[in-house]
């Protein structure tokens, strides 16, 4: 993925920038949803791992807290304008 | 070990700093936002949804059935990193309308049914009322550990019961019900849940590091995992799955969960953070729980209750304070919990149903007044009090024990039935009133009678099924297999739930306030995160330019884009979409959809409330094709109405063209009778001998005048014939017009009684003309006779004006008569055409348009000249071509 700032000056770039981000955004759940249901669809009767399929959760949670974190700053970017007051 | 004065001293301790904190939040929250609006303390006031039952039943969970408990926090983690799709939409929708619970969601969505909301509103009290009890229970019996042969004191009847619950019910009537905002925001109940989120976090942390510290660090602490009996309970698909699913739905539908997301969001911003420092706070919360567990079965006695294995293990360790921190984080849990169900289950009471029930025999419109405020706050405060009692009935109804503990996930089955509702009214416009109150009634009824009635009154006929009907089992309805309980009435209420709301929804149709609703619940998509400032603009110029060139046409829109770019001093040819360019472009397109439809579209795009630029591209384009037909119309009937127009203009013609024909048949037989009558009788007297030779000269005179005159006619008349057909013969030649002139003047002029004045310009006469001298010679003598014969004045003068162009040579004959009427300048030039009845005529009313015939011939043309004051006629004639000249 792209990680450069946007171009203020590029109108075009930073809309399409936000589209791609806004896409990521929503595909992320789904692709969350697939790698929480992994373990359950290959378990293998009789061989619990319960250490390894509990890392395995743990690592990909990690992995979507990261691209979540990454995706709400790059998305919240534009509409910040300074906080009014409620 | 610490001792019952110590645990209720601690406790009430802590209440009171729940109490200041939550004071002093009432108190900043009226003077300045602060702190209190932050994105962090909202992220810390969803952890509403970590229970004391997750708090402890986690462990418990992980102690019985492995990684199983991970699901209830896995769903909500999907839920949060998808704020983007659904949970960005809820909080839009729900300040747009004002929501006030996710009663109200489903009663606004749906027309703002009441009905519908009341319904809401038992499901959630339905749902809630054993959790609460669940919580009670919780306290109550993680008090009893720290007891000495306190075992009486964790049943239900145990005082600590009672006086959680009202000290809980004081608490959220003090905070919860202190004011009535516009918002529903409770300043001090969120901040102490805030609290108590980090006491919770911290309590299972510290819990947990201790005893990996303990264990003798990480690797030591995986193999004692790997080691423990928890290794031999496998996921169980259908159940990982299934509790996934509804952790991620309860999370949405929670009564609690909706309030802190949706009613106490400040600032769509803060759901930015939460969508990944909310998944990361269930991640640290659940880090520990396995190794707690693990820890739990390695160390203590077989018969130890893995629910309060984090209590009993750090108090096994000896480190009794590390116990007193995690007594405080299950107690907050639980405290949390409660107030924020009371607060949001009564606020749904007082709006959804005391409010309706209150105001419908006062039909007439009421504001918020004083007396509504109050039945408002006192029906909050009886409501509070109420559902902690039902709580804590129902906690000395079913005795406690492990039927409470399964409450916990019934209670999300029942609360995640509303969840079709809500997600059919967010993206489905045709979802209806009916539909959601099926959908509603079908999901609870099963729920209720396939999980809750089971739980409840447990007995012989969950197998026999009621009355024997074996097809009627709670848990295996129509015998079709055996699943989990709680995956049976998931299946069956959610199949059935969606099914009976897309049926109804779809024999059904919505009255006009649910269109109404559904339209602004389904198009409530909004251009960006982020509160929109009333000066940034929200459209970019790039959909502006989309609209406008469907209604203005692409090459006119890029025109004006460019002007304003221009204006604005822009470069890339992209206005900047400024207050005044808006108003500019609103007026511009004012001219083609008119002001109001302008007006709407423009705000549409740039607020962006409602409709989404594609619906208004429709409305664009729609507009368009519709100003293309009707523009295509209008031109058809101008068409039409010209060629109506010409029809009878030429119909007009044809019969005045006809009547004249007649009469020139009428007047040429007379005027042919009448020479050769007198010429007959002239004769028949000549043939008398005996005449007088003068006389009879006079006579032969006569004769032959009459027959010049028929000659003159006949030769006319063949003229015309001639030039029809077109067989004369045209001998161009470049010619002076004085020399035609002078013959045309000597030809006519002579032999008559009255003498026409001719006035001319000699030296502007010297001009060449390309044409037939004898036939432009003919041309001329017929105006010039014409003027002779009609001119009415008693001293009648001609004036010929000759003016030369480059191309052609204009000659004006003009006299002192009158101007011939408007209605005959048309038909004078046209054959057997005569002007009113006049003695004087010489010929049959040929002469023009003989005249006309031969100017058109010869590459000119004859035309009536008006305003010239007298009859004037202007004969043209081209000029030699350059090189001949």
């Amino acid at each position: 993925m792209i990680a450069r700032p946007p171009d203020p000056r590029d109108p075009a770039r930073a809309r399409d920038r936000r589209r791609r981000m806004g896409d990521a955004a929503r595909i992320l759940p789904v692709a969350g949803a697939v790698a929480f249901a992994l373990p359950a669809a290959l378990m293998v009767p009789g061989s619990p791992r319960l250490v390894a399929t509990g890392l395995y959760i743990f690592v990909v949670w990690a992995i979507l807290i990261g691209v979540a974190a990454f995706l709400a700053r790059h998305l919240v970017r534009r509409g910040a304008e300074p906080a009014d007051g409620d | 070990m610490l001792g019952l004065q110590v645990i209720a001293g601690v406790c009430l301790a802590y209440v009171v700093l729940l109490f200041a904190v939550a004071a002093l939040a009432e108190r900043t929250s009226r003077t300045s936002a602060g702190w209190l609006r932050s994105p962090l303390v909202y992220t810390l006031a969803l952890s509403v949804y970590c229970t004391a039952w997750t708090f402890y039943g986690a462990v418990g969970s992980a102690a019985r059935s492995g990684l199983e408990f991970l699901t209830i926090y896995l769903g909500p983690t999907l839920v949060m990193i998808g704020w983007w799709t659904l949970l960005r939409r809820l909080v839009r929708i729900g300040r747009a309308e004002r929501i006030t619970s996710i009663a109200d969601l489903i009663s606004s969505r749906f027309g703002k049914s009441a009905w519908l909301g009341a319904g809401v509103v038992v499901l959630s009290v339905a749902g809630t009322a054993p959790y609460i009890a669940l919580q009670l229970q919780s306290v109550t019996v993680s008090f009893a550990v720290f007891v000495p042969g306190g075992t009486g004191m964790a049943t239900p009847s145990s005082p600590v019961a009672l006086l959680t619950a009202a000290g809980l019910a004081a608490f959220a009537i003090l905070f919860g019900t202190r004011r009535l905002d516009a918002n529903e925001r409770h300043s001090g109940i969120v901040a102490a849940i805030a609290l108590e989120a980090v006491v919770k976090l911290i309590a299972l942390v510290a819990v947990g590091v201790v005893v990996v510290v303990a264990a003798g660090g990480a690797e030591a602490m995986l193999a004692r995992i790997d080691a423990s009996p928890m290794t031999e309970h496998a996921i169980r698909p259908g159940r990982w799955l299934g509790v996934t699913a509804l952790s991620a739905a309860a999370f949405i539908c929670l009564p609690r969960m909706f309030h802190v997301l949706v009613v106490e969001n400040a600032d769509e911003r803060h759901l930015a953070t939460a969508s990944w420092a909310f998944p990361l706070y269930l991640a640290l919360l659940s880090l520990f729980v396995v190794p707690i567990a693990a820890t739990g079965l390695t160390e203590l006695p077989p018969d130890a209750n893995p629910d309060l294995f984090v209590l009993t293990v750090p108090l096994a360790m000896g480190h009794d304070g590390l116990a007193l921190l995690a007594f405080l984080g299950g107690f907050s849990s639980a405290t949390s919990m409660v107030l924020v169900a009371a607060v949001a289950l009564a606020t749904m009471v007082s709006n959804n149903v005391v409010l309706p029930l209150w105001l419908s025999p006062r039909r007439r419109a009421l504001a918020l007044s004083g007396d509504v405020r109050r039945v408002v706050l006192v029906s909050r405060r009886l409501a509070i009090a109420a559902i902690l009692g039902l709580g804590y009935g129902y906690l000395r109804l079913s005795g406690g024990g492990a039927a409470l503990a399964a409450i916990g996930l019934i209670s999300f089955a029942g609360v995640a039935q509303v969840l079709p509702a809500l997600l059919g009214g967010l993206y489905w416009r045709g979802a209806t009133r009916a539909g959601a109150g099926a959908g509603l009634a079908v999901g609870f009824g099963l729920w209720f009678y396939t999980l809750l009635l089971p739980s409840l009154a447990g007995g012989p006929w969950i197998e026999a099924g009621p009355f024997g009907v074996l097809a009627l089992r709670p848990q295996n309805l129509l015998g079709l297999g055996d699943l989990d309980p709680l995956l049976h009435a998931l299946v069956w209420s959610s199949v059935l739930n969606v099914g009976a709301f897309v049926f109804v929804s779809l024999v059904t149709s919505p009255g006009p306030l649910e269109r109404l609703q559904a339209a602004a619940f389904v198009t409530a998509v909004a251009p960006s995160p982020g509160r929109l400032g009333s000066t940034a603009p929200a459209a970019d110029a790039g959909d502006l330019l989309a609209m406008a060139q469907r209604l203005l046409g692409a090459g006119e829109a890029r025109r004006f884009f460019q002007e304003e770019a221009a204006r604005q001093g822009r470069a890339d040819g992209e206005p900047l979409a400024d207050a005044a360019f808006l108003e500019r472009l609103e007026r511009k397109l004012a001219g083609s959809v008119g002001a109001a439809t302008a007006h709407a579209m423009l705000t549409q795009i740039t607020r962006a409330h409602g409709l989404s630029v594609e619906d208004m591209m429709r409305v664009a384009d729609e507009a368009a094709q519709i100003m293309e037909q009707s523009a295509e119309l209008r031109a058809k009937s101008r068409e039409l109405s010209r060629t109506a127009r010409q029809l009878s203009e030429a119909n007009a013609k044809l019969t005045a063209l006809s009547s004249q024909k007649d009469a020139f048949l009428g007047q040429v037989s007379h005027e042919l009778r009448t020479p050769m009558t007198s010429i007959r009788a002239f004769a028949e007297i000549l043939q008398d001998a005996g005449l007088p030779a003068a006389a009879r000269r006079r006579y032969a005179g006569m004769i032959l005048s009459e027959a010049e005159r028929l000659t003159r006619l006949l030769d006319d008349l063949l003229d015309i014939s001639v030039l029809e057909r077109g067989e004369v013969r045209i001998d161009k030649r470049t010619v002076r017009l004085e020399t035609v002139l002078d013959r045309a003047v000597a030809s006519a002029g002579g032999g008559r009684d009255r003498r026409l004045t001719i006035r001319r310009d000699r030296t502007s006469e010297r001009v060449l003309v390309d044409s037939d001298p004898d036939r432009l010679a003919q041309v001329f003598i017929n105006v010039i006779a014409n003027a002779e014969k009609y001119c009415p004045n008693a001293s009648p003068v001609l004036v010929v004006r000759v003016s030369a162009g480059p191309r052609r040579v204009d000659v004006d004959f003009i006299d002192n008569g009158d101007e011939i009427p408007e209605a005959g300048r048309v038909m004078m030039f046209e054959k057997f055409a005569r002007l009113g009845d006049t003695s004087a005529a010489g010929g049959a009313g040929l002469g023009l348009a003989i005249s006309r015939d031969i100017a058109r011939m010869l590459g000119g043309d004859i035309r009536y000249l008006a305003g010239q004051g007298g009859a004037a006629f202007r004969v043209s004639i081209p000029r030699p071509a350059l090189r001949a000249a």
